[in-house]
């Protein structure tokens, strides 16, 4: 999920979607997707910051990030709903020092902040203290919130790949009816 | 935010999201988020505007020309034109929630419903927003797919307003918001819209029947601009579908006639307003039931000419 987009110059791949194509309001899809590319970048979780971590490594970053993908499951939550809860913790801890101890709770309040984004019915407050089996309580759930949400400054939109990643489809399918060349491998 | 057993309010997460996208002229601007040290109460801090437009039409010593009229207006249509395209529907459209500067600028705020719209399927939004005396009739018919006309009918009340200096349509309850339209749109029906039949409540609501269409000559009384009076019909038009649009109502002849829009006699006009002009977003100012009150903190900024008392509201 760290991966970034590949690379692509807009008027080469970015075609108009078809009529029935439900990606973006036709007139702007190239203005979009720039924005986007742009938007992603200035957001981007800092590249190699868990160097900078002394206490957690990227082993422990990838056993948190499988742990997110089973509390999706088990709340059967969106898929960018997880998307942006991992983006969240990367950016988090680009900003912050975090022992081994609290990591799982920088993860579940993510997972909190991005439900209350992007799902219709969120779980609730204790559903995510229930999760981590209880090691961490409710208050302890709504600091970490609060800490998180300051230090993004309130910045809590970055594109993730889920964003690019249907339009990248559109593409791919229009592409291959039309039987023209696929430029980048997407 | 003591009171808040689910942390940091959904609501206002949202609000800020939708905040932080939209980077207009004619939209509020938000400036940062502020949290109290001892209570955790929220704070949005907006770019400063010394008036709102229900608070300018109160006051009965500020007449606004034709011109400054169409100003207004076109700023309107331009936030709206602007939000639209990025497809976000603001769903609280209300003479309170239009903000306008000391030199005439218009700022569209209150984005506590608004919600960005989903692409593809038929959606189910809820159709329980936008304050009662704005809120478009397939709303109550319980339309729940709907989409950006919801906003051009708000729209179209408030330009009513800039003549009226009142809302036009007080209705105290579901009922008589519905029959209120009726009365000056005409009747709710198939004929005039189709597929009307086929919405949740068409059957269930006691439709006024037999009631013409009467928006013309109800605002002749107000409005001698012919062409004001022809872009109002075509925004308060019964059936969603055949409402004007926002890039529609900016090409209308009403704004590319003599005497164009002016935002400098707007600025002229302000500029001897002395006082703060604001509604207070209070019960006597919002109608019982149907949209509450978004749980946001909202927050005015100091102001920095004395001239000026401000309210935080």
């Amino acid at each position: 999920m760290l991966l970034s987009t590949p690379s692509l110059t807009c008027s080469e791949t970015i075609s108009q979607p078809d009529n029935d194509s439900q990606s973006y309001p036709q007139d702007y899809t190239t203005e979009i997707f720039t924005y986007l590319r742009e938007a992603e970048v200035r957001w981007q979780p800092q590249i190699g910051y868990m160097q900078k971590q002394t206490d957690i490594t990227l082993g422990m970053r990838s056993v948190l990030v499988d742990w997110l993908v089973e509390v999706g499951d088990e709340f059967s939550l969106q898929t960018s709903t997880l998307y942006q809860a991992v983006g969240l913790v990367d950016r988090f801890l680009s900003l912050m020092s975090v022992l081994r101890g609290k990591l799982q709770l920088v993860g579940a309040t993510a997972m909190y902040v991005a439900a209350k984004l992007e799902e219709i019915y969120p779980p609730e407050l204790a559903d995510f203290a229930y999760i981590t089996d209880n090691t961490y309580s409710q208050k302890q759930i709504v600091q970490m919130e609060k800490l998180m949400l300051q230090s993004l400054d309130y910045h809590l939109i970055a594109p993730s790949s889920t964003s690019f990643l249907h339009h990248y489809l559109d593409i791919g399918t229009q592409q291959s009816h039309s039987s023209a060349n696929l430029q980048t491998s997407v | 935010m003591e009171n808040e057993k689910e942390g940091f309010p959904m609501t206002a997460l949202r609000e800020i999201r939708i905040l932080q996208l939209l980077n207009h002229e004619n939209v509020i601007n938000l400036v940062e988020v502020c949290r109290s040290k001892e209570r955790g109460s929220i704070f949005l801090v907006f770019d400063f505007c010394e008036h709102d437009l229900a608070g300018l039409l109160c006051c009965e010593e500020v007449r606004f020309s034709l011109q400054e009229i169409k100003s207004i207006m076109q700023q309107l249509f331009n936030a709206l034109f602007f939000i639209h395209g990025v497809r976000i529907l603001n769903r609280d459209m209300k003479s309170s929630n239009i903000l306008i500067t000391r030199s005439g600028v218009l700022k569209l705020g209150d984005f506590g419903l608004a919600r960005a719209m989903s692409k593809g399927q038929v959606q189910r939004y809820t159709n329980r927003v936008i304050t009662l005396w704005y809120r478009p009739p397939e709303l109550f018919l319980g339309e729940r797919n709907y989409a950006t006309p919801i906003d051009m009918w708000g729209a179209g009340c408030i330009m009513c307003e800039m003549w009226t200096r009142r809302p036009i349509m007080q209705g105290d309850s579901e009922q008589k918001q519905i029959s209120l339209i009726s009365n000056l749109c005409g009747s709710i029906t198939p004929e005039v819209w189709p597929g009307v039949e086929s919405l949740e409540l068409y059957c269930k609501l006691q439709l006024p029947s037999d009631q013409k269409r009467r928006i013309r000559e109800r605002l002749r009384h107000y409005v001698r601009d012919m062409h004001a009076i022809d872009l109002i019909d075509k925004l308060l038009v019964l059936d969603p579908k055949k409402r004007l649009d926002s890039d529609g109502a900016l090409n209308h002849d009403f704004f590319w006639e003599d005497p164009m829009p002016s935002q400098s006699d707007l600025a002229h006009t302000l500029s001897k307003v002395r006082r703060s002009m604001f509604v207070m977003h209070t019960s006597t100012a919002r109608p019982g039931g149907g949209a509450g009150v978004p749980g946001a903190g909202g927050g005015a900024v100091a102001g920095n000419t004395n001239h000026f008392h401000d309210r935080v509201f």
